[in-house]
């Protein structure tokens, strides 16, 4: 699976996002097995083999973070080296159910509460995940949907490709960095790593993270605020937010971590509204043998950036940099605007590096001054987190007003139906065109493989893996039973599902809908 | 609920004087015998309800209870000293009020009016209450109760503050080494929480309270109990390689006394400690040494982390420099307890990583090059799924083989 | 109390939790006991947990401590708890029929009606007053269900238990979002809203859904997603298909079902054309395991549920409604133990396996 196709990246572009429509169409060649179904049409592509059970191959580097799994005690950022084949021949522990004929799904009865997709959605699993809807795009990565079929936990998946990594700035070096400081980290306010897939064949690197709601520069941007008439967050709001967000500093900072680029669209929100600090890829590790936290280079987002860095001095202390970004940030929750605001990038360095700003008149006292002492020009005087958790606008809740800014209903709207019934119903029923192939493959079976070296055979005809060391007969009887029962479940048993219960000894898991 | 509609028609200030005298009837206890004590259980019993109904809104959680009754509740409350009432009747109702009493008591304490929390203020004034729960440990059928109302109270710093500041405190030093499980380890978290949850404020004490604290703290590595010596352990090691705390830690490894005291639980040396300091004043099977084992194994995780905390990095030059460190991480190293190995092979790594090594320790590292190879090539092989841990692994041996003699 | 614990209990057996492996015996091992101290001898349980093996032992010190906080007769209580070394010894009431799932070990086609009604009946009232606490239990499972001699109905497992009350602002909470990897082996009886993770949460009504769960599967023998081809993919598939699961009876049975068996399980179906459930009790299923939480009963509806008219009219006798249930058990095997004798506690806790320690090194360093 060679990279045929030249791609037009300008490479000397700034790390911003880029889209190009048309690549996505190339990749989706290229890749196969593509992860965009965004612009995919109503059905499938015919090119696709009706069954495709990819080979499982050696080399499939899977890493867990509570039953981890490598074999080979390789540096992680071998893999993102310059060496294109590392000997390896891998592929991905994908396994497409989806069969490429158009089939329309059973719909569920109207009483269900969820939206249906006239459009076929394809399954996919990588390891014990099932992918599901593309949720955001970056410049190097993209971010999905997940499901863990161990525990449902939804989570987000983000997919980055070496070949995009490549051609962002740093990329590769960012994307060794987000991982290697994820994984050793563990706070409600950080967005945790739960697990991390590689493949070496498709040169694709999964990230299994914790599922948020929106950003919170995405609030800030959505039209509900625009028809709530807010200019930006109430304040009890933004002070939920923002305690949050010192609280995932203080963590960061004590491990020596500096995240440079803390900006509202970095900060995550999930459902219950708990606040995640998200991308590392510009985050610092610093030197275990460093004497302080001089840094020798930031990149981070220009409005957030620090005096120092805008008057172009040699070197910054990290933690300052971290606490300026942070009241920039604070001052966008509660105002809505940014302090510093340029057309250009020369002109907006230059107002930084007077550190000359305006708190509107409606900020009270409180919150203005700790405004002023985290957006403190001298960065000797700035606040350090100690000094900003005694602040008295810190300690003291604001009392909660009516007024609220919600999630965006676009965002919300993921978490309001299940994105991933599409893709569940895919698995389970796919369409009786490819019937009896079909219903062999089963996702794969053996979770827990060491080292992602597992040899699953096609499972052809026999798919009796039997894993239960319970004794065949009860077994047997137990599931027929449930089988019975599951059938029952929904009342109407097609002759189709009986056929293949009787066939396959274990019983079916096809559920028909009501009605 | 029927008993809030039976009272509905009273205001809502009634139900806290009501409950005023519901309670002097019972603390009058010759009355115990009699029909009204009886009668005024079971009336405390419903406007406890009435009360906590009044104060949580509707038990589905749908609608918050409107500000106006609630602030009428709580000045109810507060203007019949009730807390303090409640407080000091918590052994005569019964289990159930009791939990009802603890429900009411934490979310008065969370209850903020505009930048206040008056129940916080009036707890400082009559911090007798926050004594009371204290003493609340010496009775098994509050104990626990009690312990939830102390750490709810913990979690604001002034309240801990006065905590810290009274010599009740130390009845915490004769309360985690109650023989009952649950109190014990109740007594514990609240404990703990005393010293960890306001970081600068438990320095500050630690500070100006060291010898008494650690004087107190030694009775406790000494208990008898297995508990007690594996939770005070671990709490010690989290409060001295606490960041905030980074001078009580100087000043405890400074104190030779002392860090024998922690040294000597080291499985390998406290056979040769035990006669001498007694420390361990009971004849030990071979089983209790597991408590010891994994205590220190603890006290080296959090070592281990200490020393790589940025905020301890004068700890760890310090610490990394000196050759007696090195020897004793050496000798962890060949501990019996794969634990403690793993441990103390994460802070012997730092030793040889230290890119500016004093000659001493390269010079220890030198002499021992072959077998120091030869044992972290064949340390812990099994452990084959963690990443991070065979590269440092590797780095070790790359180190250690590079290392060249700086005699010459 | 703690320190002469060798002198008020003996052991008498070893037992073995249905749902035990191999793998979990290293960590724990259940005996039964009896105190010599009491004048009739009294039967207990004593679980016996090795702390060494335990990573997160604040954990686990708060999933026991729940114990000390409930005190309601359907729930399982903490007699003793006491320390051997490094093992933990719970001491809890010895319920001699072992959990609902025992019970249908021995009883693969299910149990009567009446039985169900009954451990139902009982096992509401725990959750009622859980509720009133404003705690969810979200453990409820046949393997949490233990059933006594007297036929007292115990709920035990309080590790999954959640507050309603936010440990952020101390504010009850309409619903609650709190879905981790922990739930995992609880999947089976999670009501669909948990499993979904979405905006709306949960509440309260998902332990009734938990309930349901429980009584379909002692009606119908086994749980009616359990093995499922996809596992638990296959298990939210069902549910947000609007599955519900039912009873197996006459009325349900049809001839699909019965085309489907073969000699392995004619029996079974045999068994579902002899019996029939009241429609009470049809409805009661129906009620509780609606995946819609607006048709979903609360636990006050289900309290005056039309299935417990026999158990409400007991009720106010606790003995009657017990000899009632005692009368129905007879019929039922109770669990039995393995018969192993062991009869000091000492011998308990040094039967353990060791934990890792390596081959003692031969090697010195030169300083």
């Amino acid at each position: 699976m060679a990279e045929k196709i030249s791609y037009q990246y300008t490479t000397d572009l700034p790390n911003v996002i880029i889209e190009y429509p048309e690549n996505i169409n190339e990749e989706d060649e290229d890749d196969n097995d593509d992860d965009d179904e965004i612009n995919q049409p109503l059905y499938p592509s015919v090119q696709q083999q009706p069954s495709i059970l990819y080979n499982y191959n050696n080399g499939h580097q899977h890493f867990s973070l509570p039953v981890s799994s490598t074999s080979r005690p390789a540096e992680f950022d071998l893999l993102l080296g310059e060496d294109e084949d590392d000997g390896e021949h891998t592929s991905a522990l994908l396994l497409n159910l989806a069969p490429p004929t158009p089939v329309t799904i059973q719909r569920v009865a109207s009483e269900d509460e969820y939206n249906f997709y006239s459009k076929r959605k394809r399954a996919k699993f990588v390891g014990p995940y099932l992918f599901g809807e593309v949720l955001g795009q970056g410049s190097y990565a993209k971010v999905k949907e997940c499901l863990d079929r161990r525990n449902l936990c939804r989570r987000a998946v983000k997919i980055m490709q070496r070949h995009r990594l490549r051609k962002t700035p740093h990329g590769e070096k960012m994307a060794a960095t987000e991982i290697r400081i994820l994984k050793k980290l563990n706070h409600p306010n950080i967005v945790k790593l739960y697990d991390f897939i590689r493949n070496d064949e498709k040169q694709k690197l999964y990230l299994f993270i914790d599922l948020c709601v929106v950003s919170l520069q995405e609030m800030l941007d959505s039209d509900e605020r625009k028809k709530l008439k807010l200019h930006a967050f109430p304040t009890w709001q933004s002070h939920g937010y923002f305690i949050q967000l010192i609280a995932g500093l203080e963590y960061l900072h004590s491990k020596f971590i500096i995240h440079n680029d803390i900006k509202p669209g970095n900060l995550l929100i999930t459902i219950d509204h708990q606040l995640k600090i998200t991308d590392f890829g510009t985050a610092e590790q610093l030197d275990m043998f460093s004497l302080d936290d001089t840094l020798k280079r930031s990149q981070g987002t220009p409005a957030f950036q620090c005096p120092e860095i805008a008057n172009g001095e040699d070197t910054y202390s990290g933690f300052s940099i971290d606490i300026w970004s942070c009241g920039v940030t604070l001052f966008n929750l509660v105002t809505g605007s940014l302090p510093f605001e340029a057309d250009n990038i020369y002109l907006l360095f230059q107002t930084i590096g007077k550190g000359v700003y305006i708190i509107p008149d409606d900020i009270e006292p409180h919150l203005q001054s700790l405004l002023h002492g985290l957006l403190h020009i001298d960065k000797n005087l700035r606040f350090t987190i100690e000094q900003t958790k005694q602040h008295d606008w810190f300690r003291r809740r604001p009392p909660r007003t009516f007024d609220f800014l919600p999630f965006p209903s676009s965002a919300l709207n993921r978490f309001q139906t299940f994105p991933m019934y599409d893709y569940l119903a895919e698995l389970h029923q796919p369409s009786s065109e490819n019937g009896e192939d079909q219903q062999q493959l089963q996702p794969p079976e053996n979770l827990n493989f060491p080292d992602g070296t597992i040899s699953t055979t096609h499972l052809s005809g026999n798919n009796q893996q039997e894993q239960l060391p319970f004794e065949e007969q009860r077994h047997h009887r137990r599931s027929f039973r449930s089988a019975l029962i599951t059938c029952s479940c929904s009342r109407t048993i097609s002759s189709d599902n009986i056929h293949q219960t009787k066939n396959r000894n274990r019983q079916d898991h096809r559920i028909c809908s009501l009605s | 609920m029927p008993f809030s509609s039976l009272l509905a028609s009273r205001s809502k200030t009634d139900h806290a004087k009501q409950l005023k005298e519901y309670f002097t009837v019972i603390e009058n206890e010759q009355d115990k015998e009699k029909k009204n004590y009886e009668d005024a259980i079971k009336n405390i019993h419903k406007t406890l309800i009435a009360l906590k109904d009044g104060l949580f809104g509707p038990r589905d959680g749908s609608s918050e209870p409107a500000i106006s009754d609630v602030s009428q509740l709580c000045s109810g409350i507060y203007s019949q000293e009730l807390m303090m009432t409640m407080i000091n009747n918590l052994s005569r109702v019964t289990f159930e009020d009791r939990k009802e009493i603890v429900a009411i008591f934490n979310n008065l304490l969370r209850r903020q009016v505009g930048a206040k929390y008056p129940a916080v203020d009036h707890i400082m004034q009559r911090s007798g209450i926050l004594f009371k729960l204290i003493e609340g440990y010496d009775n098994a059928d509050i104990a626990l109760n009690c312990g939830m109302m102390l750490r709810e109270c913990i979690r604001v710093q002034e309240l801990a503050d006065i905590i810290l500041k009274s010599q009740d405190f130390y009845k915490f030093f004769d309360y985690v080494q109650k023989s009952t499980f649950d109190i014990a380890s109740d007594a514990f978290a609240t404990f703990k929480d005393l010293l960890t949850k306001h970081k600068s404020l438990c320095a500050d004490f630690l500070e100006r309270n060291y010898d008494l604290f650690f004087n107190k703290y030694r009775d406790l590595l000494n208990s008898e109990n297995y508990v007690t010596r594996r939770q005070s352990l671990k709490i010690l090691s989290t409060i001295i390689l606490e960041n905030a705390n980074l001078s009580i830690l100087k000043r405890f490894s400074c104190d030779i006394d002392k860090f024998t005291l922690i040294y000597g639980l080291f499985p390998s040396e406290a056979f040769s400690l035990n006669t001498k300091s007694g420390i361990i004043t009971n004849p030990m099977t071979t089983s209790a040494f597991d408590i010891y084992k994994r205590e220190v194994f603890d006290l080296f995780k959090l070592l281990g982390e200490l020393l790589l905390d940025r905020y301890n990095f004068s700890v760890m030059t310090k610490y990394i420099t000196n050759t007696d460190n090195l020897k004793q991480q050496m000798n962890l190293l060949k501990e019996k307890s794969k634990n403690i190995q793993f441990e103390a092979f994460h802070v012997f790594k730092i030793f040889v990583a230290n890119p500016t090594k004093p000659k001493a320790i390269s010079d220890i590292l030198l002499r021992n090059r072959e077998k120091l190879i030869d044992f972290l090539t064949t340390f812990h092989t099994d452990r084959t799924d963690d990443e991070q841990f065979n590269d440092e692994k590797a780095y070790l041996i790359k180190q250690i083989s590079e290392l060249k003699d700086t005699k010459a | 109390m703690a320190n002469n614990f060798n002198l008020t209990y003996r052991i008498i057996d070893k037992l073995k939790r249905s749902d035990s492996n191999e793998k979990a015996d290293q960590h724990s091992r259940t005996y039964l006991i009896s105190n010599q101290n009491e004048q009739n001898e009294e039967n207990y349980i004593l679980r016996l947990i090795n702390l060494e093996n335990l990573t997160n032992l604040s954990e686990f010190i708060t999933d026991i401590s729940w114990y000390k906080q409930f005190n309601h007769f359907n729930l399982m209580s903490l007699k003793d708890c006491f320390l051997i070394d490094t093992k933990l010894n719970l001491v809890k009431p010895y319920a001699s029929f072992g959990s609902c799932a025992d019970l249908l070990n021995s009883n693969p086609f299910g149990v009567c009606e009446r039985l169900i009604a009954h451990i139902m009946w009982q096992t509401l009232q725990a959750i009622r007053y859980l509720q009133d606490k404003h705690i969810l239990h979200r453990g409820i499972a046949s393997k949490n269900i233990y059933v006594c001699d007297d036929g007292r109905v115990l709920l035990d497992d309080f590790s999954h238990c959640i507050s309603m009350i936010s440990p952020f602002d101390g504010k009850l909470r309409k619903q609650i979002f709190d879905y981790t990897d922990k739930l995992k082996n609880q999947l089976l009886y999670l009501a669909p809203e948990i499993i979904y993770q979405n905006a709306d949460g949960y509440n309260l009504k998902s332990d009734v859904y938990s309930l349901g769960m429980v009584a379909c599967e002692l009606a119908n023998g086994s749980n009616s997603y359990r093995n499922m081809t996809y596992g638990n993919l296959n298990i939210l598939y069902a549910k947000i298909q609007g599955s519900e699961p039912i009873l197996l009876d006459e009325t349900q049975l049809t001839d699909e079902m019965i085309e489907l068996c073969d000699s392995n399980n004619s029996s079974y179906i045999e068994e579902i054309r002899k019996r029939k459930y009241t429609k009470e009790f049809h409805s009661f299923i129906k009620s509780c395991v609606s995946t819609r939480l607006e048709s979903r009963c609360s636990l006050d509806e289900l309290q005056s549920h039309a299935f417990f008219k026999f158990q409400k009219r007991l009720s106010r006798d606790r003995n009657s409604l017990h000899c009632d249930m005692v009368k129905l058990l007879e019929t039922y095997k109770k669990k039995r133990p393995i018969n192993k004798e062991i009869n000091h506690l000492e011998e308990t806790s040094s039967n353990f396996p060791t934990t890792d320690y390596n081959e003692k090194r031969n090697l010195t360093w030169e300083f």
